[in-house]
């Protein structure tokens, strides 16, 4: 018990104070505990985390690979080759050379799709929840903030919005506005708001009763201040891990719909599109169409959601003292 | 309790009520289904006259009320492509949806369960690393393309199982599994959280000084306070299952009202989508508010306030 103890030294500081019951610091130093400040315990926890390292130098080639997809994609991800239409992959007596996964029904070749498509997904993933995130910091804080009427309206939206299921909504509005890619962020973006919003709204009502929020207030700092330096400052932490777990959700939810045939339109490489066209020829046996850019996608959420698991443990101090 | 229940029953009517408002909106000002439903060499008067039989013609607001008004009474208009009551169309589709939801559901549950005690009170060993490593690929997996795999081994491969259609416990299967795995992997976390977060409770400290057998603690003390908020989370997922399937419906050609309101989609069938969406967001409101007095009646705190 007592060498966990040493090994994870932060109960010894708390906010910089030694609380009652605990050793003061050089006594502390004097037992051989070591302190540690928790911005290095969370790089020591990093940098020793194998799993995490991996996810991050994967998800570091995925991202390099989506922006310089231009000199990194072997082939035009949309140009076909009618006569290598279904080549298999180039480990097949069958395969041919710059087709090294293959290619689909029109004889496109499946990587160049692949890497195409992972920048669309992650494009789509962080853009359209950056956009969410700012109308439901907005909501959240307004309706925390100022409570009565605004709180009620904006939290009965949020209801509303959560009483939808968000697969359906977001295929109505791609259906009116038509296929296209920044419909498609801005319908993610406004199907995501609700959950960002609901946290943020119950993380200030905890914290505008603080000792704190009163002091500034008493001092005069104007509203907007109040919201922005200290509710959402202090509300950062639970947001931070909102975000790293929507992610990979808005990433999934446009493949699906892309998938289904109301996402980005046909001319752009995109993950879900490429998965749809190879389920065509499946049943033909024509397995890598569809199986290689499902397990991109996989990886590529997989790495995410390491990130968010790990990230989630290194900021709510609650999970960590666990370990 | 009777006033909760009111009060959050009146919550649920208005949802639905704004729900019907927005639906309705959106999906008339996104196009002219009477163009899709003609033939194209059909005169303007034609196309006007569609219109007036269709009700089309009047303003929006009419329109609404109108549609209100027969929504009530259980008549959501008749399907410009089948030319039958939209709501009877998607009520018949719903018993196979329901099939396939509460099947994976079941999965999950029976699943995810007892994996998410294992891997709590084994915590840190093999079985846990495991069950984490597993739930992570779980979580991570696009649910449509886990359907294709399975397509691809267990009906192309190896020849075991139907891949599409509805009709013996066989062609179950495949789509409920499919759909189960995000489910199975989220609620395996969750559970094995819930647990760990319970097992680092007083209370469990005072079972175990006291002498409780630790099989006792683990499933009476602990177990039981981990599954009372499970069941939100759960039920919550119960209800957007049923949208969720739409995806899984389409890849294993299961004939759900999921499938249909894809079809109608494509053909901008007004009243079959609004229907479908009425459906699902009145199981999904009636489940939240099931969810929510279940919840109540199980947390005692709760239960003796008033």
């Amino acid at each position: 018990m007592k060498s966990e103890v040493k090994q994870n030294p932060i109960n010894l500081e708390a906010d910089g104070e030694i609380t009652e019951g605990t050793y003061s610091l050089p006594e502390a130093r004097f037992l051989g505990y070591r302190y540690i400040p928790a911005e290095r315990q969370i790089l020591h926890a990093f940098l020793t985390n194998k799993m995490v390292l991996g996810a991050s130098v994967l998800l570091l080639l995925f991202i390099l690979c989506a922006v310089f997809a231009e000199w990194v994609a072997p082939m035009d991800p949309l140009e076909q080759t009618l006569r290598a239409r279904l080549t298999p992959p180039i480990w097949y007596d069958k395969g041919m050379a710059p087709f090294f996964l293959g290619t689909d029904s029109l004889g496109r070749d499946v990587l160049s799709n692949v890497i195409y498509g992972l920048r669309i997904s992650l494009m789509v993933g962080l853009l359209s929840v950056t956009l969410s995130l700012l109308i439901g910091l907005t909501l959240g804080l307004i309706a925390g903030y100022a409570r009565g009427v605004w709180e009620s309206l904006i939290m009965r939206a949020v209801d509303v919005q959560l009483s939808l299921p968000l697969i359906m909504v977001a295929m109505c509005f791609m259906v009116i506005f038509g296929q296209g890619l920044y419909k498609m962020i801005f319908v993610l973006a406004i199907t995501g708001w609700a959950t960002y919003a609901r946290t943020v709204r119950s993380m200030v009502i905890s914290i505008r009763e603080k000792e704190y929020v009163e002091a500034a207030h008493a001092l005069g700092i104007g509203p907007v201040t109040i919201m922005l330096k200290y509710l959402l400052l202090n509300s950062i932490t639970p947001i931070l891990v909102l975000i790293a777990v929507q992610i990979p959700h808005v990433i999934i939810l446009e493949a699906t719909l892309s998938f289904l045939g109301v996402g980005v339109p046909v001319t752009t490489p995109s993950i879900g599109m490429g998965i749809a066209r190879g389920y065509q020829v499946l049943f033909s046996g024509n397995w890598w169409a569809s199986i290689f850019p499902g397990l991109a996608l996989m990886l590529l959420v997989g790495c995410i959601n390491v990130l968010a698991d790990w990230l989630r443990d290194a900021l709510e101090p609650r999970s960590r003292e666990e370990v | 309790m009777g006033l909760y229940f009111l009060r959050r029953l009146y919550q649920a009517l208005i949802v639905l009520f704004v729900v019907t408002l927005i639906v309705f909106i959106i999906l008339h000002v996104s196009g002219d289904p009477v163009e899709l439903l003609m033939p194209p060499d059909a005169t303007s008067e034609d196309l006007q006259d569609m219109r007036r039989t269709l009700g089309l013609d009047k303003p929006l607001v009419v329109q609404y009320g109108v549609f209100l008004l027969n929504a009530v009474q259980g008549n959501m208009g008749i399907s410009y492509h089948h030319g039958q009551p939209a709501l009877k169309l998607v009520l018949e589709r719903l018993p196979a949806s329901l099939e396939l939801v509460v099947a994976s559901m079941l999965i999950s549950l029976i699943l995810a369960i007892p994996l998410g005690i294992l891997a709590a009170t084994n915590r840190g060993k093999l079985l846990d690393r495991l069950c984490l490593m597993g739930s992570l690929v779980g979580i991570s997996s696009p649910p449509f393309w886990i359907g294709i795999v399975f397509i691809l081994v267990f009906a192309v491969l190896l020849q075991w199982l139907p891949s599409s259609g509805r009709g013996s416990w066989m062609h179950l299967i495949l789509p409920a599994t499919s759909l189960s795995l995000y489910r199975l992997a989220l609620f395996l976390r969750l559970i094995r959280a819930g647990m760990l977060d319970v097992m680092a409770q007083d209370y469990i400290r005072t079972a175990r000084s006291k002498g409780v057998r630790e099989k006792m603690v683990v499933y009476k003390h602990a177990l039981k306070n981990t599954l009372i908020p499970f069941v939100t989370i759960a039920g919550i997922h119960m209800g957007s299952l049923l949208a969720g399937a739409i995806v899984t419906e389409k890849i294993f050609a299961w004939p759900g009202m999921g499938r249909l309101f894809l079809k109608s989609i494509v053909v901008m069938d007004f009243p079959v989508i609004i229907a479908w969406a009425l459906v699902v967001a009145v199981i999904f409101l009636v489940i939240n508010l099931a969810v929510d007095l279940i919840y109540v009646y199980l947390d005692p705190r709760i239960r003796n306030e008033k």
